[in-house]
């Protein structure tokens, strides 16, 4: 589970970071030394995303009802 | 306690708790649930019991309950109503009266149904749960997603489709449930309430199930299932019965969908859409980059002609320090070279000049020192003169200086006279003073 919080919010603070860059490219006056280094970053940020919006299955785990107490599958 | 399997070929008297006992133990065991249908003719509270008659044309029932297992439907209840009682029938002890212990009772037929939704939509509104204000965003990107519907149902097979043709590397929770009959408003409930404590981390909830009657979807409509949803830590998104279909559950979830299908529609985004994002984001970098660039490129060439001008007019001014150094440099060497020739041509009238000086100066301080030797009073003693000095060592220059028997000492050239002074003459005026004394 921390695997997929961390997973989580790494796609998404990835895409919120992109978005930053672009906002702060569109607003700010940007010296070119700034500009290369958001580009760069932007570009690893892209990389990441891109790979995870590549995955293809989905995985489906059926809850084990318990009655007793609220225990699940993975326990 | 009598046994089910009591021999009846004899003669058996049982007491009266006995046979109530027995009866009741027996249609246990031979109607152990029957659902049971009609109207509600009456509809009592008592404490925590509930006591319903259920009538149809000809006959009626007693229904007995606990309110505590009613409160699904028991505000949905009224009289008038067509319901199905859900339960065991059997035998009352203490009074002998015949009647069904209720599990559930559950509005019956389209009309009941429409009525009870009614009256749970009014109280649950005027309570504020499908307030808009209250409704959660759905999470942008969410990878984990919990499922509440029936297990190998058309809702399950179209969302799972759907939701795959849209986004990969999504997990998905399933909690199977039914979502129709007597058992269902339990199953979701307990599904709402294992999401609600789970430790996995789920984005959010999506609960659906495929079209059908008011009664096929009536456990959507019951308070259990609809607080709930109200209650999910989770955002809950419904999708409950076809577009035309309300559901409460629809109007409590944070949003509804009108499909299981749409349901997955709604919750991932489409892979090419966020890829298209993505890259659109790209090059939105890129281009605002390349303006940077472009634009630095710009400003440097100016700045380089700008600077190629301000280069040449200090190189003429430059030039123009160079020119009047040169000429200064070219005056000095032309003085210098003057003055060495002058020195040459000049050089021994000089020497000679100085030489002479040198002579003058010589004979000069010769005669200096000459009339200074003169001056010496040691020079002066030499050539017989004298000094005399008075008994405190003043030198006497005027007889008024000395008295009578004062002790003078005279100084020669060789020696000093010791004298006394017996007798004084003034040479040039009357000397009254002396002789007074």
């Amino acid at each position: 589970m921390t695997d997929n919080e961390e997973k989580q919010s790494r796609f998404m603070k990835d895409f919120d970071r992109l978005e930053e860059i672009v906002r702060t490219f569109e607003q700010g006056e940007l010296d070119i030394e700034e500009g290369l280094k958001l580009y760069k970053e932007s570009a690893g940020l892209v990389k990441t995303l891109q790979e995870r919006l590549e995955e293809v299955e989905n995985e489906i785990e059926q809850v084990q009802k318990q009655t007793s107490n609220g225990k699940d599958a993975e326990d | 306690m009598p046994g089910i399997d009591l021999d009846m070929s004899e003669e058996h008297i049982f007491s009266v708790s006995e046979f109530n006992e027995y009866v009741d133990l027996l249609l246990g065991q031979q109607l152990p649930e029957v659902v049971v249908e009609g109207e509600i003719s009456s509809l009592n509270l008592r404490k925590n019991w509930v006591f319903i008659t259920i009538a149809d044309e000809d006959s009626r029932c007693e229904v007995f309950s606990f309110e505590h297992q009613l409160t699904h439907t028991l505000s949905m209840l009224e009289e008038g109503m067509l319901v199905k009682v859900y339960g065991r029938p059997g035998v009352h002890t203490r009074s002998g009266r015949f009647r069904i212990h209720a599990e559930h009772v559950l509005p019956s037929g389209e009309g009941a149904l429409r009525v009870a939704y009614e009256k749970l939509q009014q109280k649950l509104a005027a309570e504020g749960l499908f307030e808009q204000e209250r409704k959660r965003p759905i999470p942008f990107f969410p990878e984990t997603i919990g499922l509440l519907t029936a297990p190998d149902s058309r809702a399950y097979s179209d969302f799972k489709k759907v939701l795959g043709e849209r986004m990969g590397g999504v997990k998905i929770l399933f909690y199977p449930v039914q979502v129709q009959g007597a058992a269902a408003v339990d199953e979701i409930v307990a599904g709402l309430e294992w999401f609600a404590q789970t430790d996995q981390a789920v984005d959010l909830l999506v609960i659906t199930r495929g079209g059908g009657s008011l009664e096929d979807l009536a456990a959507f409509n019951t308070e259990a299932v609809v607080r709930a949803v109200y209650g999910s830590p989770i955002p809950v998104v419904a999708a409950v019965g076809h577009e035309a279909d309300n559901s409460l559950v629809d109007l409590v979830a944070d949003l509804r969908a009108s499909t299981p299908s749409n349901a997955a529609e709604l919750v991932v985004r489409h892979r090419d859409e966020l890829t298209s994002r993505v890259t659109g984001y790209q090059d939105s970098i890129y281009q605002r980059l390349e303006l940077i660039v472009s634009g630095n490129r710009e400003r440097i060439s100016r700045a380089l002609v700008s600077a190629e001008r301000f280069f040449q007019a200090q190189r003429y001014v430059v030039s123009q320090y160079e020119r009047r150094v040169e000429a200064i440099r070219i005056q000095l060497n032309r003085m210098v070279a003057d003055h060495i020739m002058h020195l040459r041509l000049y050089g021994r009238d000089i020497e000679r000049y100085l030489q002479t000086r040198v002579n003058e100066m010589a004979a000069e301080l010769d005669s200096l020192k000459r009339l200074l030797a003169h001056l010496n009073p040691q020079s002066l003693l030499e050539r017989g003169y004298s000094v005399t000095r008075g008994p405190d060592g003043t030198v006497i220059k005027d007889v008024l200086d000395l008295r009578l028997g004062d002790r003078l000492f005279t100084q020669l050239e060789r020696g000093t006279i010791e004298s006394r002074v017996e007798k004084v003459k003034e040479h040039e005026r009357s000397d009254s003073s002396i002789n007074n004394q």
